[in-house]
């Protein structure tokens, strides 16, 4: 929750960019370093190590029981294909898409729309509404959850996904609002002005204008929000009953209390409940370590 | 948190409201910005705001969620002070801190002010991949994933049979004294990463010259850490620092698919105890009372904190 | 609730920043507003006769709830009753085992809620008017001459207990057994040469597990699953009338007895000895399954369900025996839920074709459907020679099934009591087989919790 429109009193200039340097110089800056390569190394490794034991795990032959770390002599990578097909991945795939299409794009148009008014248009008592917002930012999940399910229950959309999606929106809009308004009030004050002179073009200046330049941060709290969406976890397993209609991670408890049965495909299948995730954030890294660290900074 | 940019929109705004002429259409044009901000107010009121505010009300009832309700007064905050099941996840949260928060702050500042910058094109790529992992992961995998690594069969009991402690192995997450602590690493392993990228961003970006200064004023290497290095990375510091406590006094898809609070409530934490509460024992005005203990406690931290890790940099 | 809402009548004339005032102050006073949860409202007051003549003919559609554990076994039953009624289909709505119990009042109070069920909190589910009154439909179907009172008795609630009073569960009358599973190599190699029929001999089988290696018990204890020897404990030194008694909510029954004490007391020295595996207070039932069917552990204390969950690679190398006597002189006592009668939900929009089924579940089509999930039939128990260690697991069910019946000794769970004593056995346990706590405390504590929830 930092204010992020101050601008930065700190250069970030770097010695190597200033400064050239012999080899020799590089060598001793590196031993200089070497106990915090070493760190960096050994908090990487503690952060694969239980993902790694898990796939060996995963690759020891079914109904036999398999020590923490140790490669199979015998890899059984069709585990995979029958963790697939018992954790009913592929309708589990279907409900989070489904869910992550259904948060995403709504909640990232209406909270920009929202900090647009009030960064921007300055709507009246805007303030107001963005402090609220702020208010309730820390606030945890656990404290709308029972009022949630009644409420869901009385809209009759519980156990369906709609039923879900629809309070993940409302429970995003404080983050989200507070992340595109942190981008506006770094817009020029001409362009805001520009829109507030004329306000029937208020739309257009905001579609033509102000939409494309927030390109970036939009792209960064999409991913961010198709991040915490995918991994809902207490929602989905309050709103929702049946496991197949829950995010992956939220059919996560279904499958991990019907699958304890055999090590081996529990882990398979866990595996593959987190590999979409995985998959997504190697693909797309650079933008995710981005959006990652400027949250943590935002939030 | 935003009062200066609250003042400077507010000049703003004087100035432009004098030289405007035709002050109503003006003023009637502001207000239709609000068409921008009502899909927002609606999703946000109605899932969000209510529900939290519902949370209050139901907090001063006893009810089962489906019969009629008895108002209560404050029995249940007196139940959440007095009964120790209800007691005792606050107190575990707080423990929790110091596996979420202390820990992997303490891990990211030495790392980073050994480290100073992240180069190196290979190695360090794949080193920030790896970190960021499990902030990638939700919370349930890494609890799937702990639960083995610390079962009879698992990685942490491989290791210690390997060193030869043969006798400290056990099945971590059913032991009374450990199973929390063990949780509580799980938790380490997830804000370990993030708090070291953080760090090691943060410390990129401070003033080398500053360290010179501190140099040539004779402070040696702790003093510069504690000089130079700490109060630069203030920023970085309040961010790890809230996140994680957040995540701490909060936590629940950890502990729930890890433990569910056991052996014997020893791993209790209020998110699983609300959960519990509320859908198994049918007690929502106790799981809401609750709750709003611990959204209070949370934002009774934060904000403090926020203060302290901004006010200096002014 | 949601018409309350002030933007439903707030004209929008009003400027929007009224609108907002409005908005806000309106949440607010909502909460301010009367309690939540009025009383339920009722979907049809239209009288349930349990007419089922027209239903036969008609289609419908009911949904049935069942726990994941029991799924096939209810298909089954479904397609059985399909086969009689082909107008009628049946659908399941399956939720996680540990899920069940946690679920089902909600979804009985859902709009849409599954039209069959068996609540174990049946009380509750009496006085939040979840399920349907079937004292015409018992009438009706003659079930008061077919069916044992004894086991009628468990359906009917009154005054906030069970026993007596008007039928809100029926149906047959099959039900799980509770006994000792066992791994038949592993027994021969412990020299286990007779079914243990007191609880000494049990004793000195579990003793010379542990002397020969093996892990006497396997138990998953992370779930509070080493109740279900809990209360066979209970049930063999209490009596099962006592027992129910308390299940049952009955005015004066207490759990603070000296047999309850006695029993907790076996447990505590069954701990205390490492008859356990060392893990169990950290693994749910599955994982506990999956260590005894790969050989880790001698006995298996639990339901005949559990034959549906083990691995089929295993069949045939384990067996089942009735939890053994206090002493020779004793019956023989087990714990066992009808799984032939169910509730119907007040909510139903097809109460006559529900009815239709629970007429089905007292046919022998369905009891011959139990009887191969595991459930043996109450209505023809001819008490056999008894179980003997060379039967397949089959004879062994049905013989065991019928000695507890022939000793009139089938109780049921402590956890029903209360939802709020389930929790609380499940960390009273924990700590009972860490040693932290002990077998006086543990019953105290069970007694006050409750006590305390009981006449809530």
């Amino acid at each position: 929750m930092t204010v992020l429109n101050s601008p930065s009193a700190r250069t970030a200039s770097r010695p190597s960019a200033t400064a050239p340097r012999t080899n020799r110089a590089t060598a001793s800056k590196l031993r200089g370093r070497l106990p915090g390569i070493m760190l960096i190394v050994a908090a990487a490794v503690f952060s694969i190590v239980p993902l790694i034991s898990m796939l060996t795990a995963a690759l020891a032959p079914q109904g036999s029981i398999p020590q923490g770390l140790s490669w199979p002599a015998d890899p059984q990578w069709h585990n995979f294909i029958d963790a697939w097909n018992v954790a009913n991945i592929t309708v589990l795939l279907q409900s989070s898409i489904l869910i992550v299409l259904g948060v995403v794009p709504i909640s990232l148009l209406i909270s920009t729309m929202a900090a647009y008014a009030i960064a921007v248009l300055r709507i009246p008592l805007g303030r107001i509404f963005f402090l609220l917002l702020l208010l309730t930012l820390t606030l945890p999940y656990e404290i709308t959850i029972v009022p949630l399910y009644q409420q869901v229950r009385e809209l009759g959309l519980l156990d369906s996904q709609l039923g879900l999606i629809l309070p993940l929106i409302g429970l995003n809009m404080p983050f989200a609002v507070f992340w595109m308004n942190a981008h506006f009030v770094t817009t020029p004050a001409e362009l805001s002005e520009a829109s507030s002179i004329d306000g029937a073009s208020a739309w257009k200046s905001f579609l033509h204008i102000h939409l494309p330049l927030a390109k970036p941060a939009i792209s960064s709290l999409g991913l961010l929000m198709f991040l915490s969406t995918w991994n809902t976890f207490l929602l989905a397993l309050v709103l929702i009953n049946d496991p197949d209609k829950r995010t992956m991670a939220g059919a996560l408890q279904a499958f991990q209390s019907k699958y304890s049965t055999d090590i081996v495909l529990l882990n398979a299948g866990a595996l593959l409940l987190m590999a979409p995730t995985i998959i997504v954030f190697l693909l797309l890294q650079k933008q995710f370590s981005a959006a990652l660290l400027q949250g943590a900074v935002k939030g | 948190m935003s009062t200066h940019i609250g003042t400077k929109d507010q000049a703003a705004r004087t100035v432009r409201v004098q030289r405007r002429p035709g002050r109503r259409t003006f003023r009637f044009r502001r207000w239709a910005g609000w068409l921008f901000a009502l899909p927002a107010l609606a999703f946000y009121g109605f899932f969000n705001l209510r529900a939290i505010l519902q949370s209050v009300q139901y907090s001063f009832y006893e009810w089962n969620g489906i019969g009629a309700s008895t108002f209560v007064g404050l029995q249940n905050y007196i139940d959440v002070f007095t009964q120790p099941e209800l007691l005792r996840p606050l107190i575990n949260a707080f423990y929790l801190i110091l596996f979420f928060t202390v820990i992997p702050v303490l891990f990211g500042l030495v790392a980073a002010a050994t480290m100073r910058t992240m180069e190196g094109r290979f190695t360090g790529a794949l080193a920030r991949t790896l970190l960021f992992l499990p902030q990638i992961i939700p919370g349930a995998a890494a609890a799937v994933a702990w639960s083995w690594m610390y079962s009879n069969n698992g990685v942490i009991n491989q290791v210690l049979r390997a060193v030869g402690l043969d006798s400290l192995t056990r099945a971590w997450l059913g032991d009374f004294d450990y199973a929390l602590s063990a949780v509580g690493f799980i938790g380490t392993w997830l804000s370990t990463g993030l708090c070291t990228l953080l760090l090691i961003s943060g410390i990129g970006k401070i003033d080398t010259a500053l360290y010179e200064a501190a140099r040539l004023d004779g402070a040696n290497a702790v003093q510069q850490f504690l000089n130079v290095t700490v109060p630069g990375l203030r920023r970085e510091l309040g961010v790890c620092v809230t996140v994680t406590i957040i995540s701490a006094l909060a936590s629940f898809d950890v502990v729930y698919l890890a433990t569910q609070g056991g052996p014997g409530g020893t791993t209790m934490v209020p998110g699983v105890q609300v959960y519990l509460l509320a859908f198994n024992d049918a007690r929502l005005g106790a799981a809401c009372a609750l709750a709003v203990v611990l959204a209070v406690l949370i934002v009774a931290i934060i904000v403090p904190l926020q203060r302290l890790f901004q006010e200096r940099e002014s | 609730m949601l018409k309350s809402l002030p933007t439903a009548h707030t004209p929008w004339r009003h400027t929007a920043g009224r609108f907002l005032a409005l908005a806000l102050v309106g949440t607010f006073a909502l909460s301010a507003c009367s309690g939540p949860g009025a009383a339920p409202s009722e979907v049809a007051a239209k009288e349930f006769t349990c007419d089922t003549q027209a239903a036969s003919d008609a289609d419908a559609s009911l949904k049935l709830f069942t726990a994941a554990g029991t799924a096939e076994y209810a298909q089954s039953l479904s397609d059985a009753f399909m086969k009689k009624y082909p107008k009628i289909t049946v659908k399941l709505q399956t939720e996680a085992d540990n899920n069940y119990n946690t679920v089902l009042p909600r979804l009985l109070a859902s709009d849409n809620p599954p039209d069959l069920a068996i609540p174990n909190d049946l009380i509750g589910a009496v006085k939040d008017g979840l399920v349907t009154n079937l004292d015409k439909c018992a009438a009706a179907f003659g079930w008061e001459k077919e069916i044992p009172s004894s086991v009628l008795a468990a359906g009917r609630v009154s005054g906030g207990g069970i026993g007596s009073g008007s039928l809100f569960q029926g149906g047959g009358a099959s039900g799980p057994l509770v006994g000792v599973f066992y791994n038949r190599e592993l027994a021969k190699r412990v020299g286990l040469e007779k079914i243990p029929t007191t609880v000494q001999e049990f004793e000195a089988a579990l003793k010379s597990a542990k002397d020969a290696g093996i892990t006497p018990i396997v138990a998953s204890n992370a779930d509070g699953l080493t109740g279900h020897l809990f209360n066979l404990l209970l049930g063999t030194y209490m009596g099962p009338q006592d027992l129910l008694n308390v299940v049952w909510r009955t005015p004066g029954a207490t759990l603070d007895t000296p047999e309850a004490k006695e029993a907790a007391a076996v447990l505590e020295k069954w701990a205390d000895a490492g008859y356990f595996n060392a893990d169990a207070n950290a693994i749910n039932q599955d994982a506990s399954y999956g260590q005894f069917a790969s050989g880790q552990g001698l006995f298996l204390v639990s339901g005949t369900w559990v034959t549906q969950s083990l691995p089929k690679s295993f069949d045939g190398k384990y067996g089942i025996f009735p939890f053994p006597a206090k002493d020779a002189g004793s019956g023989q006592v087990s714990m066992t839920n009808n799984q032939l009668a169910m509730s119907i939900a007040s909510r139903s929009k097809s109460k006559e074709a529900a009815a239709l089924f629970l007429d089905f579940l007292s046919t022998p089509e369905a009891a011959a459907v139990a009887s191969d999930a595991g459930y043996p039939s109450a209505l023809n128990t001819a008490a056999g020679a008894g179980v003997t260690l060379d039967q397949n697991i089959g004879e062994q069910i049905q013989a065991g099934y019928a000695t507890i019946a022939a000793d009139n000794g089938f109780d049921n769970w402590l956890n029903n009591a209360t939802p709020e004593v389930n929790t609380k056995m499940t960390e009273q346990l924990q700590s009972l087989l860490a040693g932290r706590t002990d077998a006086n405390a543990m019953v105290s504590a069970l007694q006050a919790t409750y006590a305390a929830s009981r006449d809530k």
